[in-house]
């Protein structure tokens, strides 16, 4: 088979079938699309200086249209669920649902349960976007549909949706840091390239500089890719963890596409919901092998599709949000 | 008279008896030394060891009191002597007077685990310390891996998981930053290339605990090998007070040594005088354990002993082995304890941790590969202040044979010496790797590793490490850990598969000799067969059968002299030590069935090259030239010393035969002159050569004495027979080596 990896591959055949002949075909086509190119003209973008050294910004941006959840129907939205009062559960909300109380405002006339009701509202009207998820994941699963409402607590335009790419599954170098913004009609992501592993740490300082105190958006990103970029500021002995107001949606999506979709990856739902097919993907397991290879030949060809494939998951993952933001809005329904 | 006196005596004037106790050592009984700390213990701790009703023993007390000055402390006293309390006494007394204090608890195999957690749990609650002691490890549920990282403050785990889990260290953060000890018990495990793997596991563990600011103190326990300061200092890198002083109680202990008469020619079968002295010992009412080499023979043997006597004890005796299911297990541990049973034929499976009580007496059917072991094994043996019958039953082999001629070698001798080596440039390759995916390595490492930089220059030039201004960083493709194992020697290894389950891995040179094809391979005491052996993909393929013989892989050996590191003149003879190349070819095996030859069947390998360390002597040309002048067989004379130094090197040093190889020849082109090598049979070495260089004399002592005081004429398997031979024990020739052993002796 002349696509077989060589000895050294890391990804026995059987394990990825079909998928795996497919990249290794585009690792192939781009390797040679790409052959004798630099990196600047394979994927222009600025060198950035850190204090941990150079890495490397690829930027784009194309229109966008976002819609988030206004404060006052997500609050609507909240405070219409009686449980998420300490102390109501299923049988108790009904009962107090036939007394009347139809709402967590409502139960401020009621003697028992005003002084909770007081705290939430109070809570809600903070429009402190962690503290009311952390007080719903009290009670409720975090794939709830309650908790899209916690995005409109959040400053839409300082949002930052974020992917990464790794070597390995753990402990292995990060070699890119995705960020993406909605901002004026436009969706603009940036992306921090190790040109070689000794850039990671002014990759992962330049990424976390930009994220400060942003809130951020994630697929998965609570149990991977924040843990993981965590572990390698830790590895490499620089201050300070990211512990941002984050939402991910994964488990959230994970329920919604439940019954309607294979699966619930990215790049399923692009297909399924927006009815597009990504051409030349790179399966989430090669990403390392397309890594490894630019690493080893120099040529900047596999990188290519991998940066392609990050950007794109990150507006995915916009579109989604915005799709269900829309939805829950009523424009659209989703069937 | 005690009952065992009486069978004793009964023995000797029996009829049939044939003079098979060669030796009778009594082991006078001791009344218990007790002891108490000099320290002030926490008030709940003192509190509790009153109410309790605990008396230390003066061991105890005495590394208690060590561990609480700070020292770093080995015990290494015997079986049953109570360590488990010097450990824990130090640990709660920490973690009492600090509410963030953390121990750590290493145990070699997770059933050890499992008891010691629930003394731990019971003196947890007892103290009110708040420790929630956790085992976590492999088994542990996702579902509770957060909470006992964040909560626990003992952890018992094993060194397997912890070399997973350190490139996870942040992790760990709560549970690192406050540790206080590290807890190592049957310390004298991690010896070997597993030892020297361990090592380096800890070092990698101190690293990582030096970045949270954590120095932890030391408490290992040993079983009584003769090294506990180099063992422990090298497992650990520091420094330790060794308390060996053993300060238990015990009653009388009767060894006896008992050789299996040598009638027409051939000595009877250590298997079955093992069943009769089963039987014996039953119609006496004295409760058996019997330790036998593998689990097919415990079975046997248990099965024979049933039929002894038209089946007198047929229901007394069961067999008892580690592939029984768990309840069935239980079963036994628990009528061994109620009396019903009389007797259990078992594996090593018994010789640690598992509770079963104490028996009259112990039978040890062959000589289980070193003293250290013997001795656990002996331990079985004594109810309180009561005498105790201890019976090791030899088998034709070399050492077995060594014993039962000198006694006093076993009882008056010192240990073995644990081996554990630091250098050997595989293994190092191997957790730099790992390191490097914990932390950047830098030059601070060296301080742990030694000057490991050229190693990581070589690394650096194929991409596994990658230089960056903050260390050198992992940048291979797989995860490190998973390719190296504690077990071997990184490099080129091979896995044995059996139903898609990975059994062993070894190296490529062991594959050769014990998983080619056709292979009968022993694991854990059961038999696979090898169905194949690709060493291009590192799989053998294996099947679990039940076999009634087994094989023996012959090779032919070629060592080069790469350098030489060390020389010494002992008794004229030059000795050195030095660096080879080995090429191993395994041409053909040998099945065997009972130790009767079925036939030789080709093997079709290639050449297996490999670096490693020797120690090789030479005689000289004169003296060569004499013995041939007197009509000596020259070539068969340093073959047969060649076979014996190695036969009797684990009489030394803990390691078995089959970790060695040798190389005799009238002329060695790199030295020129008669030569004989013994060398690690391991890449990279691993530090058996280097203790057989240290007790040249002793070794050579041991082999003149093995070979001389054997009854046959001109050699057998029990001297100069080796079983892996490649040139089928030909030349040999008995007298010529016992003329070579004296002039190599003999002061000049």
């Amino acid at each position: 088979m002349e696509d077989a990896p060589d000895a050294g591959g890391m990804m026995p055949d059987w394990l990825y079938g079909g998928e795996f002949r497919e990249a290794l075909k585009v690792k192939k086509k781009y390797t040679s699309l790409y052959d004798g190119k630099s990196l600047e003209d394979a994927l222009p973008g600025t060198p950035v200086a850190t204090k941990s050294g150079e890495c490397y910004c690829i930027e784009s941006s194309e229109s966008f249209c976002l819609c988030p959840i206004g404060r006052e129907s997500a609050r609507k939205a909240l405070l219409s669920s009686l449980r998420l009062l300490r102390g109501i559960g299923p049988e108790k909300e009904a009962k107090l649902r036939a007394e009347g109380y139809s709402t967590i405002e409502d139960l401020l006339d009621h003697p028992v349960w005003q002084h909770k009701a007081r705290k939430l509202i109070d809570l809600v009207d903070t429009c402190d976007a962690r503290r009311i998820q952390e007080e719903l994941w009290h009670w409720l699963p975090r794939s709830h549909p309650l908790n899209l409402y916690t995005t409109a607590f959040a400053d839409a335009s300082r949002l930052a949706v974020i992917d990464i790419e790794t070597m390995g599954l753990f402990s292995r170098p990060i070699f890119l840091f995705g960020a993406a913004f909605v901002e004026d009609g436009k969706i603009t992501t940036r992306q921090f390239l190790a040109r070689d592993v000794d850039e990671e740490p002014a990759a992962i300082e330049a990424f976390c500089e930009l994220l400060a105190d942003r809130p951020i958006m994630s697929y998965n990103g609570r149990s991977f890719d924040v843990p993981y970029v965590n572990q390698r500021r830790w590895y490499y002995d620089m201050p300070g963890v990211i512990d941002n107001t984050h939402f991910d949606m994964l488990h959230f999506a994970r329920r919604i596409f439940r019954d309607t979709l294979p699966d619930a990856r990215l790049l399923t739902i692009e297909k399924h919901i927006f009815g597009e097919d990504r051409a030349d993907d790179v399966p989430g397991a090669m990403v390392p092998e397309f890594y490894e290879s630019y690493l080893e030949s120099g040529n900047p060809g596999p990188l290519v599709p991998v940066v392609g494939h990050n950007r794109k998951d990150m507006i995915t993952l916009a579109r989604l949000f915005g799709r269900l933001c829309e939805e829950e809005h009523g424009h659209v329904s989703h069937r | 008279m005690s009952v065992i006196d009486e069978y004793i005596r009964d023995i000797k004037t029996a009829e049939n008896y044939e003079g098979q106790i060669v030796h009778h050592e009594t082991i006078d009984a001791r009344e218990p030394a007790y002891d108490d700390v000099n320290h002030v213990l926490h008030a709940k701790l003192r509190g509790y060891l009153d109410d309790a009703g605990v008396r230390l023993y003066s061991h105890q007390a005495r590394a208690i009191d060590l561990a609480l000055d700070g020292d770093n402390v080995i015990i290494c006293t015997p079986t049953a002597s109570g360590k488990t309390m010097a450990f824990n006494v130090p640990v709660f007394e920490a973690l009492l007077r600090d509410k963030k204090a953390t121990a750590l608890y290493l145990y070699p195999l997770k059933a050890l685990a499992n008891d010691q957690l629930k003394t731990l749990r019971q003196m947890d609650e007892a103290l009110g310390a708040k420790a929630m002691p956790a085992a976590y490890d492999g088994d542990t549920p996702q579902s509770s891996r957060i909470t006992i990282r964040d909560n626990s403050r003992i952890i018992v785990s094993n060194p397997y998981a912890i070399h997973r889990y350190l490139a996870w260290n942040d992790r760990w953060r709560r549970f690192f930053s406050g540790l206080k000890y590290v807890v190592i018990d049957e310390a004298h495990t991690y010896r070997g290339v597993f030892g020297s793997n361990v090592a380096m596991l800890l070092r990698r563990l101190l690293r990582v605990l030096k970045r949270y600011g954590a120095d932890p103190q030391f408490i290992l326990s040993s079983a009584t090998v003769s090294n506990p300061e180099e063992l422990s200092k090298k497992l650990t890198g520091k420094d330790f007070a060794v308390v060996s002083r053993d300060g238990s109680g015990r009653g009388r202990k009767h060894f006896l040594f008992w050789n299996p008469p040598v009638l027409a020619g051939q000595r009877a079968s250590t298997h079955q005088e093992t069943a009769a002295l089963i039987e014996r010992q039953l119609d006496y009412g004295l409760q058996t354990l019997c330790f036998t080499k593998s689990r097919r023979m415990a079975e046997l043997v248990g099965m024979w002993a049933r039929d002894r006597g038209n089946g007198a004890h047929r229901n007394e005796i069961m067999a008892y082995r580690a592939g029984y299911m768990p309840e069935d297990r239980r079963q036994i541990e628990d009528d061994l304890k109620s009396g019903r049973l009389r007797a259990v034929t078992s594996t090593n499976a018994l010789e640690v941790g598992i509770d079963i009580g104490s028996l009259d007496s112990v039978i040890i059917s062959g000589y289980p590969g070193t003293r250290i072991s013997t001795w656990q094994q002996a331990g079985r043996a004594g109810r309180g202040r009561d005498d105790a019958l201890v019976t090791l039953v030899a088998f034709d082999d070399p050492i077995d044979q060594f014993y039962m001629k000198h006694p006093d070698r076993f009882f008056g001798g010192k240990n073995e010496q644990a081996i554990v080596d630091l250098r050997n440039p595989y293994i190092l390759m191997g957790h730099i790797m790992c390191a490097s995916a914990e932390l950047p390595v830098t030059v601070n490492d060296y301080a742990y590793f030694g000057d490991v930089s050229e190693i990581v220059e070589t690394m650096a030039a194929t991409g596994l490490l990658r230089k960056t201004p903050r260390g050198y960083v992992y940048g291979g493709t797989k995860t490190p850990s998973e390719i190296v194992s504690l077990e071997s020697i990184s490099g080129k290894s091979v896995n044995v598969l059996c139903d898609g389950r990975v059994i062993e891995t070894m190296d490529v040179a062991r594959a050769c000799s014990e998983a080619h094809e056709g292979a009968v391979l022993l694991h854990m005491g059961e038999t696979y067969l090898i169905q194949k052996l690709d060493l291009g993909l590192g799989i053998a393929e294996a099947r679990r059968q039940d076999v009634d013989y087994y094989t023996q892989a012959l090779k032919l050996s070629d060592v080069s002299i790469k350098s030489e590191t060390a020389r010494k003149t002992v008794n004229g003879i030059t000795v050195c030590l030095g660096e080879v190349t080995v090429t191993e070819q395994y041409y053909e095996y040998a099945v065997k069935r009972f130790e009767k030859l079925v036939g030789y069947y080709p093997l079709d390998l290639p050449p297996q090259k490999f670096e490693s360390v020797a120690v090789w002597f030479t005689l000289s040309p004169e003296f060569q030239e004499k013995m041939l002048a007197a009509g000596g067989d020259f070539n068969g004379g340093i073959h047969a010393v060649e076979h014996g130094m190695i036969a009797m090197a684990p009489v030394h040093a803990m390691c078995d035969r089959w970790d060695l190889g040798g190389l005799s020849t009238p002329l060695h082109p790199d030295t020129g002159v008669p030569t004989i090598f013994v060398y690690d049979g391991y890449e990279g070495g691993i530090g058996i050569a280097e203790k057989c260089y240290e007790l040249f004399p002793e070794l050579t002592q041991a082999t003149l004495e093995l070979i001389r005081d054997c009854e046959c004429e001109a050699g057998c398997p029990a001297c100069i027979y080796s079983p892996k031979c490649g040139n089928k024990n030909a030349p040999l020739d008995k007298a010529a080596a016992l003329i070579i052993l004296t002039h190599m002796r003999a002061e000049k």
